[in-house]
């Protein structure tokens, strides 16, 4: 884009906005933005609808609902509710509270989740941090160092009342540390790797090192 | 002609890297994605890579990571592509055709390999050959190869367009065309037009093919 007068865009209440590029885009209530947007910061609490690509050059923050149907990028996700993304996402920070849907891939440099996720591609972050708090299901995660961990809210809500399964169910792991907890895995491959409670892993390829927990299944563990 | 390919595993062993590097570089796009190839071996799925352009790129990088931060990096591989070299065996009927090979390519190897530039000169002339009646003659090639050469580097990715046209008398006249429609009097007639950044997208297509 040139770098000629941008506007920004406010919705309070019902409304919508056209596409295109924005300063700042604020949306309180329920809105839609009826094409494609490039912006530098847009926040949004309520539900929103974007039809088509998102671009965000420094934050884009959600505080409720949003769905993008095509592709999101941006430096900085921060997201408190649900995201559905038709696409993929790729960005350098992204923070997610609460529930992240993705039909393409996810590529970020520091990748913190707490809630719940479901990726059809690839989970590419160098690194990877995911607190379950509900069943989660990605095709493959890849980068340096992944943290899986289930939330230790989990124990006193199952406790109450116990519901579906909160556990990650993913065919292939591949990164240099990893760490490991309730995850159901085809392939795990690492150079130090931690399986820890509630696991069941297929096969485990590892280079340096390997802990397994007593409550954990591994079918096969091979040192390279 | 088969590509051959290295998995992930082989790849991260010989050339001394770790995920966390490969995939970083993959999130860079310094590898692109067509060169991630899945395939299903007795212990589940694998990824491979065609073997001799994914060594090269990654020798490249670890070369140049001391001096460049990544990102400055990133610019430099897309648009150069230097560290592409492809061997004779690979390019031969697979992406060019036998007889363009036999005319042309002797005289750009180095030992046994073209650069990326080089093999993509020589199937646009492939192309050309094929598309325009009764064929190009070896020295019609040859002074296409000649300014493809020259002028191609110094367009900097700028789109343009290849153009033969061909006048009453059968003499053929190659073009470079930036950008603009190109009219002519009735006596010539535009034989093939060809827009460069069509034929480079073909060109990667057919190169990154893996049957």
């Amino acid at each position: 884009m040139n770098a000629s007068y941008r506007g920004s865009a406010r919705v309070v209440g019902n409304g919508s906005i056209a596409g295109g590029s924005y300063d700042t885009v604020r949306i309180v209530g329920d809105s839609e933005v009826l094409g494609p947007i490039e912006c530098d910061t847009f926040s949004c609490m309520g539900n929103c609808k974007i039809k088509g690509h998102v671009h965000a050059d420094k934050l884009f923050k959600v505080t409720g609902d949003v769905t993008v149907e095509g592709e999101w990028s941006g430096e900085e996700l921060k997201l408190l509710g649900q995201l559905n993304v038709r696409g993929n996402v790729r960005g350098r920070i992204v923070k997610v509270t609460g529930n992240l849907e993705a039909q393409g891939s996810v590529e970020a440099e520091h990748l913190t989740i707490k809630g719940a996720i479901t990726v059809d591609g690839l989970i590419n972050a160098e690194h990877a941090d995911i607190q379950l708090y509900g069943p989660c299901r990605v095709k493959e995660i890849g980068g340096r160092r992944i943290d899986i961990r289930r939330s230790s809210w989990m124990s006193v809500k199952n406790w109450i009342k116990s519901q579906m399964k909160t556990e990650l169910t993913v065919s292939v792991i591949e990164g240099d540390d990893i760490t490991l907890a309730y995850t159901k895995a085809d392939i795990v491959r690492g150079n130090k790797v931690h399986i820890g409670k509630g696991c069941e892993i297929g096969r485990v390829e590892y280079r340096r090192s390997l802990h397994v927990a007593r409550t954990a299944k591994t079918g096969v563990e091979v040192r390279l | 002609m088969e590509q051959e390919l290295i998995s992930k595993k082989d790849l991260l062993e010989e050339m001394g890297i770790s995920y966390g590097q490969l995939y970083r570089w993959k999130r860079k796009r310094l590898i692109p994605e067509e060169w991630f190839i899945r395939k299903s071996t007795f212990t589940g799925q694998e990824t491979f890579f065609p073997k001799g352009l994914i060594l090269g790129r990654i020798s490249h990088i670890l070369s140049m990571k001391d001096d460049l931060s990544l990102d400055e990096l990133v610019g430099k591989l897309s648009t150069l592509q230097s560290d592409i070299r492809l061997r004779i065996e690979e390019m031969h009927g697979r992406i060019v055709s036998p007889i363009t090979m036999d005319r042309y390519a002797e005289k750009m190897l180095t030992d046994g390999t073209l650069a990326f530039d080089q093999a993509f000169y020589l199937f646009v002339a492939d192309w050309l050959h094929r598309v325009l009646p009764g064929g190009m003659t070896e020295e019609e090639g040859a002074r296409l190869i000649k300014l493809l050469v020259s002028r191609i580097p110094q367009l900097e990715e700028r789109a343009c367009n290849l153009v033969v046209l061909q006048t009453a008398g059968k003499q053929r006249v190659i073009l470079l065309l930036e950008g603009g429609p190109l009219h002519t009097e009735e006596s010539t007639v535009i034989a093939a037009s060809l827009s460069i950044d069509e034929a480079a997208e073909a060109f990667k297509a057919k190169l990154y093919a893996y049957e």
